[in-house]
């Protein structure tokens, strides 16, 4: 039987005893992989990756990049030397890093932002599984007989709709009972829940809930030593900027508290606790099943992760509203634009012109800087002058993915009713102002003597947090600015509280966008917005996107 | 680091960019437009991500204590009082571009 070498599935060779760095063949480098290797021959195009082309903090290439520094430079690894750079201080994107699997989303995860009526201080690290978890030793200053409660917070995110969970190490010390919520004690609102832990037997308690915010479940874990990890896992349904993670102990029982603060304390701590090691992920509750996982360490920038005894790789983060990486084309490109991200990777047609310059970031060509808010943190991007092959796919995606990248996102099932407008009268969608389907097949939409014309349908099938991918083609236009043709998403028809995306220079044809759902089944608009405004459109198609597995 | 939103009228524009191009900032910094009635240009914005440094400069510059530059006070003043800013903590928002929206919409400005 003959075996088969699979060289681009090949992690590590060796020849004999000596590991191996590469494989060449009259010349030609075999293995590992590489997207340059898809140059080989001349073609067209560039590849940025930031581990391997070089990160500059000076457009000149000189002084390396370290994270969390602004990126001037990255270099063109396809042999092509289209290397891509930022002048301007304001527009650079940031170098970051992650593992692979990266998790934990909050900021400075190490210590804590706020203390309560009290004082922190450095305290002797903790051991979970062997990996060491920082900690800071809470003192309170609170006085006996007032009504207040007192503790460590940490802030994290919160965005309608998206499932979440955190959790924190604690040590009580002498303090008999934990308190663990997911809003900040002393002022909290109405976001998740609190549960107390009494340490004499681990026995675990909800003592409080918040209306329609605290659907997840809870967990505390005794680690031995006196070291706890609580978790709370919950999905808040109504749009906020961040809410605050609370650590406080006491020897006082409180068993249920309904009113609207959980001001009930009347004395402080027995005694300093210690809390640290902070997370928040989104997504499922890994951390109640029977393995949790592994805390992270998050820097001042959320695009700084790393994981003790695993390998991280380097990202980069565009703010997505005026970062972008410049350089330019010496030849005309038709073909494929590969961008991968963390969140996921996509695959598009572009055809740019000779000596045009390549933006990466935003004042991209609509379809790569939109791409680019569907992918999250890039690390990886390419243009190449050919469509490339499913194997070329593959191999590139392992490639990204083996660099923390996901995989492409797949499109799910239509979930527009009447997308192309072939039942007569806009059936399934909603008008206002000039909104003509007189023409089968098409809509016309315009904006007369400032009236906007738009038409509108409630996007089923989606819940808050899924991505979705607007696909529609444009066949006539007269838009001279962004802001004139426009979609919006809401709660309800014309509301606007998720935001605008302007696509009033897209150009005639087929065109892309990408919305995170704010809420579930959000409304969806199509607006002629200012004045004299006419878009034909000949379909408009909503798809939730999933990021596919690596190959 | 803190995100910060900064936002001048149209006709501050120049004068704010060359104010950031002596702090080192490179050229155009102030390259986003907005609008407030939808329809024509009305300011220009930047997001950058800057220090407590930048912040007490911005308060000195307020109070009347000028960086050394090649502006001259009244100039530097002018960008001052005209410039809108608005700044976010880590963790504060979810994203860079969650800041600006909500930062610019404080302002009723919307992206042009």
């Amino acid at each position: 039987m003959s075996a088969l070498l699979r060289l681009d599935q090949a992690h590590r060779l060796f020849y004999g005893a000596d590991e191996l760095s590469a494989v060449y063949r009259d010349g030609e480098r075999l293995w590992p992989f590489g997207p340059d290797l898809l140059y080989a021959g001349g073609g067209a195009g560039f590849v940025i990756v930031p581990e391997i082309g070089g990160v500059f903090t000076d457009t000149a290439g000189t002084t390396p990049a370290s994270v969390p520094s602004s990126l001037a430079r990255v270099n063109d690894i396809s042999g092509n030397g289209i290397d891509v750079t930022q002048a301007t201080a304001a527009q650079r994107p940031v170098l970051g890093r992650a593992p692979v699997s990266r998790r934990n989303a909050i900021a400075n995860s190490h210590v804590a932002d706020a203390v309560l009526l009290g004082t922190v201080a450095a305290a002797a690290s903790a051991l979970d599984n062997g990996r060491t978890i920082p900690m800071e030793r809470y003192t309170s200053t609170s006085t006996p007989a007032t009504l207040v409660t007192t503790g460590l917070h940490k802030t994290y995110p919160m965005l309608a709709g998206i499932e979440w969970t955190i959790s924190a190490y604690i040590r009580p010390l002498a303090n008999r009972y934990i308190y663990f919520g997911s809003n900040g004690a002393g002022g909290q609102s109405n976001v998740g829940g609190i549960i107390r832990i009494d340490t004499t037997n681990d026995s675990i308690a909800l003592v409080r809930t918040f209306a329609n915010t605290f659907p997840g479940a809870y967990k505390i874990q005794n680690l031995g030593g006196g070291l706890y990890r609580a978790t709370i896992n919950g999905r808040y349904t109504s749009q906020t900027n961040s809410k605050t993670i609370s650590v406080w102990c006491s020897d006082q029982l409180v068993t249920t508290n309904t009113t609207a603060t959980f001001n009930v304390f009347t004395q402080a701590p027995n005694g300093p606790f210690d809390a640290g090691g902070w997370q928040y992920e989104e997504g499922a509750p890994p951390e109640l099943n029977p393995d949790p996982t592994p805390w992270q360490h998050v820097g001042a920038a959320t695009s700084d992760v790393t994981e003790e005894d695993t390998p991280d790789f380097p990202l980069i983060r565009f703010d997505n509203v005026d970062d972008r990486l410049i350089g330019t084309l010496p030849g005309a490109v038709s073909g494929d634009l590969v961008i991968a991200g963390k969140n996921g990777s996509l695959i598009e047609s572009v055809s740019l012109a000779s000596g045009s310059a390549i933006l990466v970031g935003s004042g991209c060509p609509p379809v790569a800087a939109r791409a680019l808010i569907a992918v999250g943190d890039l690390v990886g991007a390419a243009v190449f002058n050919k469509t490339l092959s499913l194997d070329e796919r593959d191999r590139l995606m392992r490639y990204f993915g083996k660099r923390g990248a996901k995989g492409l996102y797949q499109l799910g099932p239509e979930l527009l009713t009447n997308p192309s407008f072939d039942v007569a009268g806009g059936a399934g969608w909603t008008t206002s102002g000039l909104a003509d389907f007189s023409t089968p097949g098409q809509v016309r939409i315009a904006d007369v003597a400032a009236t906007d014309g738009a038409i509108s349908q409630q996007v089923m099938g989606v819940a808050a947090g899924d991505l979705i991918c607007v696909e529609y083609e444009i066949v006539s236009e007269n838009s001279t600015i962004s802001n004139s043709f426009r979609v919006r998403f809401g709660a309800s028809l014309g509301s606007a509280g998720d935001g605008d995306v302007l696509i009033g220079l897209d150009p005639v044809g087929v065109n892309k966008l990408y919305h995170q759902a704010r809420r579930d089944n959000p409304f969806m608009q199509f607006l002629a917005f200012s004045t004299g405004t006419e878009v034909v459109l000949n379909y408009i198609s909503a798809k939730k996107m999933t990021a596919g597995a690596i190959p | 680091m803190i995100s910060a939103i900064l936002v001048v009228p149209v006709d501050l524009r120049e004068r704010a960019n060359f104010l950031a191009l002596c702090l080192g900032w490179g050229p155009d910094s102030y390259s986003v437009p907005l609008t407030i009635d939808g329809e024509t240009i009305s300011h220009f914005a930047c997001r950058a991500d800057v220090t407590e440094s930048f912040l007490a400069m911005i308060s000195d510059a307020s109070n009347g204590i000028f960086p050394s530059i090649p502006m001259t006070p009244q100039e530097i003043s002018a960008v001052v009082v005209g410039l809108l800013s608005d700044f976010a903590a880590p963790g504060q928002y979810e994203s860079a571009r969650s800041h600006f929206e909500a930062a610019i919409a404080r302002h009723g400005l919307a992206p042009l």
